[in-house]
């Protein structure tokens, strides 16, 4: 963290800080999302103590543009805790604007940036919110009372007689006047009432008790006697007492049966998430610890070191065997060379899973984007999360989140359609979208669907063909699925309106970059009038991968094996030559074909080789022959990123290290495609 | 760095350095920069790097680059011998080898017999050399790897542009 501003000795403690505060702004979002759903005390207070938590920590720091702002939310929700004032739509909307300006605040002051931001806007809406008379009856009925009740206790402590003088007497009139309006606006319409009917008529009997009560006290007062007599004053005072009660009660009935409500279904799904994450926080704080990336990098490394370590070990071990060596001795360095084969392979597994994070780390955001743009869209949608806990490494997370960003976007705004529309359509008004992720085999597959209007793929090719990005003819030979990955075309947008969100055509551009970068496939599945989904398949982990080691001349590479398709003898396949590039059949497909050799400018020292073998690899729905000399078959390969010295290097992935010690160099199959 | 500005300030005080040969020149560098000196190992190529760039080598489970300083100063190349040595020395927190021809020895040499370097010796850009130490016999060139290193880098760049 690039803090400089901060006192060394400081340093620690500011990095927890951002760490903590960044875990609290993580957790705020989904509990103000639910609260936008229900609103108990619970979840509440739990927000409360969020809000509050970051005010305490940041005025401790001195990030006052951070604790200034919190301080307003906190004033707000201190109310709504209370029960002095209700959830409202705005008043969500402003909460999540301050969840906003603090992790924007955050990001900066990580960033080393101290400077302020206006948003004076949004204090000027807390402040609003906060002055705003409530329209809650049943708070106002508690506030009242509470005046009430003051003002008779002053009148025993101050005056020490029983003597209420005009003004108290019309103080409590008057208070008491209101109450009974605002109890009978609360009873008025029965939904929002929050008491029951026993409830009610209780209240409304000890009311009547009391204005008896008093009725009788003014009476004697024009007969100029002017105080209680102390059978009144009793019966003013049970009268108090059972209103006291009475609301005790409603409050306390209140706070269960909001316990016991059973969520609506909508509330439910989105419940779900906070539920789980909540049941695993309070484990995870018993049973987890703290450890810097940094750290858990170390271990990766050193981890690969042993792998390699194993690897040679490995060949050593076998190249006794090849001399046929024999003995005891012999057999137990086979025997140790293969547990500690096998120890190793469990060490790395251990150390990946340590950088593995459940992918509902990936899908926090998800509910808050779709929530906003539904509201500008004026859509009705729906988002259901699968999966949370499949588990991916942390860079690969990273990576991956503004893609989809980018692809619920074009969900929302291009697949959705809006509520008249679906109905029209004979769909239900509200849209769905789902976010599904899982594991299989050494791939993590995620799926991102609608029910919208879906792609028509001959729109597409048209929408293609006027823009330049292909010929007529390229259109024509398009397959379906080639004509959806069309989307992914720089320049190209298939919203007729530009909106603020997506139609700029630059989003899924970024998606397939971003995908490819990880060497990840991304595809669609669509049809028009149901839906459409984009499935993103990625591979577990970037730093260990399995490697196909082919021979160019005398140097040594590796292929991804992910990205390699099959492998076919060069003599026995139609090599031809089109437009004076090679290219090779197989079965039906024409593929453009690479000499490793001249593209990777290997010195050449017999020309004459014995055989060749072309590698067929792909990304995406590219596909490409790539000509070798040999193959040495396939090994897992720790990827070692080459010196930032050297900078980037054409067509080179990076570098790993064999069993025997030597050095070879990753090829970079996304570059060659590129280059293809 | 401290360190470096005292010994360069006080007159009398020491340079130890580690000589070294390419061609018929000899040269000098901070023995404090060097990690380490390595015998000849196997270089993998790096396929479309700079020219200067010889390859990688698997430094006990670092791969580190290896530039040629002779091709680097322009000097004529031997072939790698028996004397070829990797110079291996940290610069900016990067790790890399250099290519000599033999590896002299460790001298401590007096700043006083050093002197600033003209504009051009021995076909070598003058902002490559720190100073000249007149040795007896013959002339030690004391080279800045640092502004070796941002040359290439630079050199990079306006390749880029």
């Amino acid at each position: 963290m690039g803090a400089d501003f901060i006192d060394p000795d400081m340093q620690e403690i500011f990095e927890s800080f951002c760490i903590e505060t960044q875990e609290l702004l993580d957790n705020l979002m989904p509990d103000l999302m639910l609260l936008e759903q229900q609103s108990d005390s619970e979840l509440l207070n739990r927000i409360f103590r969020g809000f509050h938590t970051i005010k305490g920590t940041s005025s401790f720091m001195g990030f006052d543009t951070i604790s200034t702002i919190t301080h307003e939310a906190e004033n707000i929700l201190n109310k709504l805790r209370r029960n002095e004032m209700e959830t409202s739509q705005p008043l969500i909307d402003v909460l999540l604007e301050v969840h906003d300006w603090i992790q924007l605040l955050l990001k900066r002051i990580m960033g080393g940036d101290l400077a302020p931001v206006d948003y004076s806007a949004t204090i000027a809406r807390l402040k609003a919110l906060n002055n705003a008379q409530s329209d809650n009856p049943k708070a106002n009925v508690l506030r009242e009372e509470s005046a009430l009740s003051a003002v008779l206790s002053n009148k025993e402590i101050v005056q020490g007689s029983d003597d209420f003088s005009d003004e108290e007497l019309a103080a409590i009139q008057a208070a008491f006047a209101e109450i009974n309006a605002d109890f009978a606006k609360s009873a008025a319409p029965q939904d929002s009432g929050d008491f029951t009917p026993e409830e009610e008529l209780a209240i409304q009997a000890a009311f009547a008790e009391v204005n008896a009560g008093m009725a009788v006290n003014s009476a004697e007062k024009e007969g100029s006697q002017g105080d209680f007599t102390p059978e009144e004053e009793v019966q003013v005072q049970a009268a108090f007492a059972e209103v006291n009660r009475t609301f005790r009660e409603a409050a306390a009935a209140q706070v269960s049966a909001a316990a016991a409500k059973p969520p609506s279904k909508q509330a439910a799904d989105v419940a779900q998430q906070p539920d789980t994450t909540k049941k695993s926080g309070t484990v995870q704080a018993e049973s987890t610890i703290r450890v810097d990336v940094a750290r858990v990098e170390t271990l990766m490394d050193l981890s690969g070191e042993l792998v390699l370590g194993r690897n040679r070990l490995t060949q050593i071990a076998n190249r006794f065997h090849n001399q046929s060596e024999s003995g005891d001795l012999l057999q137990e360095l086979f025997d140790t060379v293969a547990q500690v084969d096998f120890i190793t392979s469990e060490i790395q597994t251990a150390v990946m899973k340590m950088r593995m994070i459940p992918i509902g780390k990936l899908y926090q955001k998800a509910p808050r984007i779709v929530r906003d743009l539904s509201k500008e869209f004026h859509k009705e949608i729906d988002l259901s999360l699968k999966g949370e806990e499949t588990e991916i490494d942390r860079g690969i997370i990273e990576e991956l989140n503004d893609p989809l960003v980018h692809m619920i976007r074009n969900s929302c705004d291009h697949g959705i359609e809006t509520p008249a529309e679906r109905i029209e359509k004979g769909k239900p008004a509200r849209g769905h979208i789902v976010l599904d992720a899982e594991q299989e085999g050494n791939n993590i597959v995620i799926r991102i669907s609608d029910d919208g209007r879906g792609m028509d793929h001959e729109k597409l090719k048209a929408k293609a063909i006027e823009k330049g990005l292909i010929t007529p003819e390229q259109a024509a030979a398009m397959s379906m699925r080639e004509a959806f990955q069309l989307i992914f075309q720089p320049g190209f947008s298939t919203a007729a309106v530009v909106s603020s969100v997506s139609g700029r055509g630059v989003g899924m551009d970024v998606v397939r970059t971003n995908i490819l970068k990880l060497k990840g496939i991304i595809e669609i599945e669509s049809e028009i009038g149901v839906g459409s989904t984009f499935v993103i398949k990625l591979p577990l982990t970037l730093a260990i991968i399995q490697g196909l080691l082919v021979g160019v001349g005398n140097e040594v590479y590796a292929i991804p094996l992910g990205s390699v398709v099959e492998v076919v003898d060069a003599e026995r396949s139609a090599i031809s030559t089109v437009n004076l590039r090679e290219v090779i059949r197989i079965r039906e497909q024409v593929l453009p074909l690479l000499r490793l050799r001249e593209t990777l400018q290997t010195p050449y020292e017999n020309e004459a080789t014995a055989k060749e073998y072309v590698v067929v690899v792909g990304l995406a729905h590219q596909r490409i022959g790539i000509v070798v000399d040999k193959l040495f078959g396939q090994q897992e390969i720790v990827i070692k990123p080459l010196s930032s010295l050297l900078g980037s290097i054409q067509g080179i992935a990076g570098s790993t290290i064999l069993g025997d010690g030597r050095v070879i160099m990753i090829v970079d199959i996304a570059e060659l495609l590129a280059a293809g | 760095m401290e360190y470096s500005s005292q010994t360069s300030s006080a007159t009398n005080s020491i340079l130890q350095l580690v000589s070294f040969t390419i061609g018929n020149e000899e040269f000098g560098v901070d023995i404090l920069k060097v990690q380490e000196i390595n015998r000849m190992t196997a270089i993998t190529r790096v396929p479309n790097a700079p020219e200067h760039v010889e390859g990688v080598i698997n430094l006990r489970g670092k791969i580190i680059p290896i530039i040629d300083l002779r091709k680097r100063l322009g000097v004529d190349c031997n072939d790698h011998d028996k004397n070829t040595r990797i110079i291996v020395v940290e610069l900016v927190g990067k790790v890399l080898g250099f290519i000599v021809d033999s590896v002299s020895e460790v001298r401590r040499i007096p700043v006083s017999i050093t002197e600033r370097p003209p504009a051009m010796i021995a076909g070598i850009r003058g902002d490559y050399i720190t100073s000249i130490a007149k040795l007896e016999d013959r002339l030690l060139i004391l080279l800045d790897l640092e502004k070796i290193l941002s040359a290439d880098e630079q050199e990079e760049l306006a390749g880029i542009m």
